[in-house]
């Protein structure tokens, strides 16, 4: 082994170094950004104009005031249920398309996951409209088939944005997932056949744990996404789907930069905590599924 | 008997402006009016001016901008063109970070926006006394501070889809009638309805309070609220909502584009929206005398009736003739001209952080 | 895997794709709607948004800007993106738990408001308006996506086999390209594709600090909607959608058919040591 006799294996100092040209464009841009809005933060402002002096009352209203709490509360419900619903159904997509022998149909399938992405999500929600109104095409299919009497309310509603919000974050979870069961080796699969364990086994106990890696990643994107989205929860929530984005957006329109850059944090605590917890959950599966090979 | 405008007046009449626009308007000054007060710089200048980002209200100013720049060569006028929400904040930040270098040099603003930059020390003072034209402007488009100038007014009333809604809604309190219950939308976010609640339950701009209260208790009259204009078209085009209050001039516009929808100032009399030209803090001298300038003559009689036409607003120049099919539309009726409501934007700037709020909390979480 | 298994993904995979591209042939339908607002079925159809389209001078310029900026940001995203991810995945220093919070950070802040305070901080730079602090923002705003795919598939690359590779001779840094990299191939592309995506998007933060004589196209297309509310847009997203079919049925032309999946990683199937199956 070269690795220097007193530091622990795998101890690079020079870690730094490779970090330099990430750290360096983040701490341009995106960390003097930070610094601006966190010197708003501190900034009064009364009656609508920005008064002289600082203040933490900015702080204190926020995380005292219900109604934002009530805003926080529906924001990680939406994060929530879309990553549940993304893991739900990507998952096993990606499954499909990684398993697809015939290359035609594995391309259509990547194109219409990739597809979407190109049209804006304006143009998109009016696509959304026709397809969850109330006369929409949806409802139309259900009252024809008489599962529903009267016309099921999805669009301007909860259940709206979060099938909008899965439809446009879905190629988030597939690609990572699809990316990890490409790395998978395949005589492992064959390996477990010859030990004697039917299809079902396999891949709980020997495709799914070695790929868990790639779900993490997925659920990483798409919780992060969908906590941060503004325009989708604005469009086809009709005003009822109240998010954290959507207030920091108002806020800069109003003019309320100390408290948009408060919610902004806020909101960025939230992610890393969520985030943080669903690492440490998933630690230990993870690391079995590196030790594994 | 209003006249009802058929899309086949709309496009006459705003190709008669133009068409009028071009020969000279309605005889009056045709050639640039005199200099204000002092000279016009001769070097070269350059100059930004703000313009509504909405329908055809970019119109008159790219015209006049044109026209401008052919007969002064050393002047260059370049367009920013944004919306209020975007576009304030911006100059605002700007103001902050540079104030010797606005975003803009002068444009035009609504009312709420004007009231907002007198809070932020944002426009200068108008030296009207050096503006020929400001004379003809009726009085309450002028300013006792001088911080800008009228040059048109849109009005808020109801705006109602014809094939869904008969007969049509006559008054504010159409929105809150049970017989339209689940049927109203509104803009993100709009507090004029609160308003006229508030001083119809004894309170006022001053005074909200009761209007909040009685929306909070009525806000299942609202099926959605909408952020975007193309859902705002949209909801109400296709009877997901087809009752609303919203501005004369985007009404006719889409009404203009084939969609049925109407609108009618309520009788207790529509919300009159000043547009106000302002010149913006921090301009050098030479851009000042320019901005001076480029204002009187918007206020002309000429270029004030081509504002009114492509954005359909009330012209502020008393000379100004509106073509026949403009004045018989019932916004620039005799009748309802004269029971326009006005309100003090200064109260409305102070407490839009405030309203802003009270609208998610009380009604937007209610609906 | 049995053909029934086989035809189950395939159904599967049929149900997704068509709730994928449900909304999009709406969207190319109402492209060729006769009338402006949205009557649903079209009362008729006509090119008219096409030829609206044409006449607009705004989109030509702005369409190119965007891919400029967004494949200037996506190399940039992923060689700094592949580098940090090897600093976490394979090293060990302190401080690496923040430096991981940091690289997910911008994901996750609301877009408009790192617009909002770019804004104050290009204005007070006087560097508002270039395209380089364009391409800056967008790689900072892409660069959590590449690092995130990148290191998950990192985890899964050995790197016994590089060390194996170093032992015959070759320099880490060569080792790494032609041992490592390949294995990662189908993560490079889908952290390109995605990055990419997410760029040429990018409107709520875009639409802060753009100049307005230089909008990037989703900007450009925001500006658009709030003037005119008819399906101009549409008709773009159409040609965007088609213009997207367009290369990757080039791509398989050049490629071969099977090449482009080989593109994407399937031939790595291949034990790079033999014997390494056994392991």
């Amino acid at each position: 082994m070269r690795a220097p006799a007193r530091r622990p294996a795998g101890w690079r100092p020079d870690g730094y170094l490779f970090l330099l040209p990430a750290l360096s464009v983040l701490v341009l841009f995106f960390l003097a950004a930070m610094a601006v809005l966190l010197s708003f933060s501190f900034e009064r402002f009364v009656g609508g104009r920005f008064l002289p002096g600082t203040t933490t009352g900015n702080f204190t209203t926020f995380l005292g005031g219900h109604y934002y709490w009530s805003v926080i509360a529906t924001t990680v419900k939406l994060g929530t249920v879309t990553t549940f619903l993304c893991a739900l159904i990507g998952y096993p997509t990606a499954y499909a398309l990684n398993a697809m022998r015939r290359p035609l149909v594995r391309n259509l399938g990547y194109f219409a996951l990739f597809a979407p992405l190109l049209t804006s999500v304006i143009v998109r929600s009016y696509g959304w409209s026709l397809l969850l109104g109330d006369h929409g095409f949806i409802n139309q299919i259900l009252l024809s088939l008489h599962v529903v009497r009267t016309p099921v309310p999805m669009l301007y509603e909860f259940s709206g944005v979060v099938i909008a919000l899965v439809h446009i974050l879905l190629p988030f979870m597939v690609f990572p997932v699809v990316s990890v069961l490409g790395q998978l080796d395949p005589a492992l699969k064959l390996a477990s056949a010859d030990l004697g364990a039917n299809r079902l086994q396999t891949f709980f106990r020997v495709t799914l744990p070695l790929t868990v890696q790639g779900l993490v990643v997925g659920c990483e994107l798409v919780f992060a996404l969908s906590i941060s989205a503004f325009a989708t929860p604005s469009l086809l929530g009709g005003g009822r789907v109240q998010v954290l984005p959507a207030l920091i957006y108002n806020e800069v329109g109003g003019l309320n930069w100390p408290l948009a850059a408060v919610e902004s944090y806020a909101l960025l605590v939230l992610a890393l905590a969520v985030i943080g917890i669903f690492t440490l959950l998933l630690r230990g599966p993870v690391a079995r599924s590196r030790g594994a090979t | 008997m209003a006249k009802q405008l058929t899309r086949r007046d709309f496009l006459i009449m705003t190709s008669a402006a133009a068409a009028l626009a071009a020969c000279g308007g309605t005889g009056a000054s045709r050639a640039a009016s005199p200099s204000p007060g002092g000279k016009l710089p001769k070097g070269p200048v350059t100059v930004t001016m703000f313009v509504f980002l909405g329908g055809d209200l970019g119109k008159m100013p790219k015209a006049f901008a044109q026209d401008y720049m052919s007969r002064h060569r050393n002047v260059k006028i370049e367009i920013y063109e944004d919306s209020n929400t975007v576009g304030y904040p911006k100059m605002l930040a700007a103001k902050q970070t540079t104030p010797n270098q606005p975003l803009v040099n002068f444009g035009f603003f609504n009312a709420q926006t004007t009231a907002q930059g007198i809070l932020d020390g944002m426009w200068n003072r108008l030296d009207y006394d050096a503006m020929s034209n400001v004379k003809d402007v009726l009085p309450i488009f002028r300013r006792e501070d001088r911080y800008g100038i009228g040059v048109g007014s849109d009005q808020l009333g109801l705006v109602y889809n014809t094939r869904l809604i008969s007969p049509a809604p006559t008054s504010w309190t159409d929105l809150w009638d049970s017989k339209y219950k689940g049927k109203v939308t509104f803009f993100d976010y709009y507090w004029y309805p609160v308003y006229i609640a508030a001083k119809m339950n004894g309170g006022g701009l001053q005074n909200m309070q009761p209007g909040w209260d009685f929306w909070k208790a009525h806000a299942k009259q609202i099926r959605t609220i909408v952020t975007s204009n193309p859902q705002y078209l949209d909801v109400l085009s296709n009877g997901t909502a087809p009752l609303t209050s919203y501005f004369n001039g985007t009404a006719l516009q889409w009404k203009g584009g084939g969609a049925p929808l109407e609108y009618v100032p309520p009788r207790e009399g529509a919300i009159s929206v000043p547009v106000y030209l302002q010149s913006v803090q921090g301009n050098t001298n030479d851009q000042n005398e320019v901005v001076t300038d480029i204002i009187n003559q918007m206020l002309s009689p000429k270029w004030n009736q081509q504002w009114a036409v492509t954005s359909v607003e009330v012209p502020t120049n008393q000379k100004v003739q509106l073509p026949d099919a403009m004045r018989s539309l019932p916004a620039f009726q005799r009748a309802t001209v004269e029971k326009l409501q006005t309100v003090d934007w200064t109260v409305v700037a102070r407490n839009n952080a405030d309203w802003r709020q009270k609208w998610d909390q009380d009604i937007k979480a209610n609906i | 895997m049995t053909s029934s298994g086989h035809r189950i993904l395939g159904l599967l995979l049929g149900a997704v794709a068509a709730f994928m591209l449900a909304p999009i042939a709406i969207v190319i339908v109402n492209s060729f709607n006769s009338v402006p607002y949205g009557a649903w079925p079209p009362p008729g159809y006509s090119l008219r948004w096409y030829v609206n389209l044409s006449q607009q001078t705004d989109f030509g310029d702005a369409a190119v800007r965007s891919l400029v900026v967004g494949a200037v940001a996506t190399a940039l995203a992923l060689v700094a993106g592949t580098l940090a991810s090897l600093a976490l995945v394979r090293f060990r220093f302190p401080g690496k738990a923040a430096i991981n919070g940091l690289l997910l950070a911008p994901m996750v802040v609301p877009k408009v408001a790192i617009g909002m305070a770019a804004f104050t901080l290009f204005v007070r730079l006087h560097v508002y308006g270039t395209l380089w602090t364009l391409m800056i923002a967008h790689t900072a705003l892409i660069l959590p996506f590449a690092v995130t795919i990148i290191s998950g598939a990192l985890l899964r690359v050995r790197p016994e086999l590089e060390q194996a590779a170093q032992d015959l001779g070759a320099s880490p840094a060569r080792a790494f390209l032609t041992v490592a990299l390949p294995q990662l191939r189908r993560a490079l592309v889908a952290a390109a594709v995605l990055s990419f995506v997410v760029s040429f998007d990018e409107v709520d933060a875009s639409i802060f600090m753009v100049s307005h004589a230089d909008p990037t196209l989703p900007v450009a297309m925001y500006n658009y909607m709030q003037k005119y509310q008819d399906p101009t847009l549409a008709a773009l997203s159409t040609i965007l959608v088609a213009a997207t079919l367009l290369l990757a049925v080039l791509l398989l032309r050049s490629f071969g058919i099977s090449g482009l999946s080989e593109m994407v990683g399937r031939a790595q199937r291949q034990p790079v040591i033999p014997g390494e199956a056994d392991a």
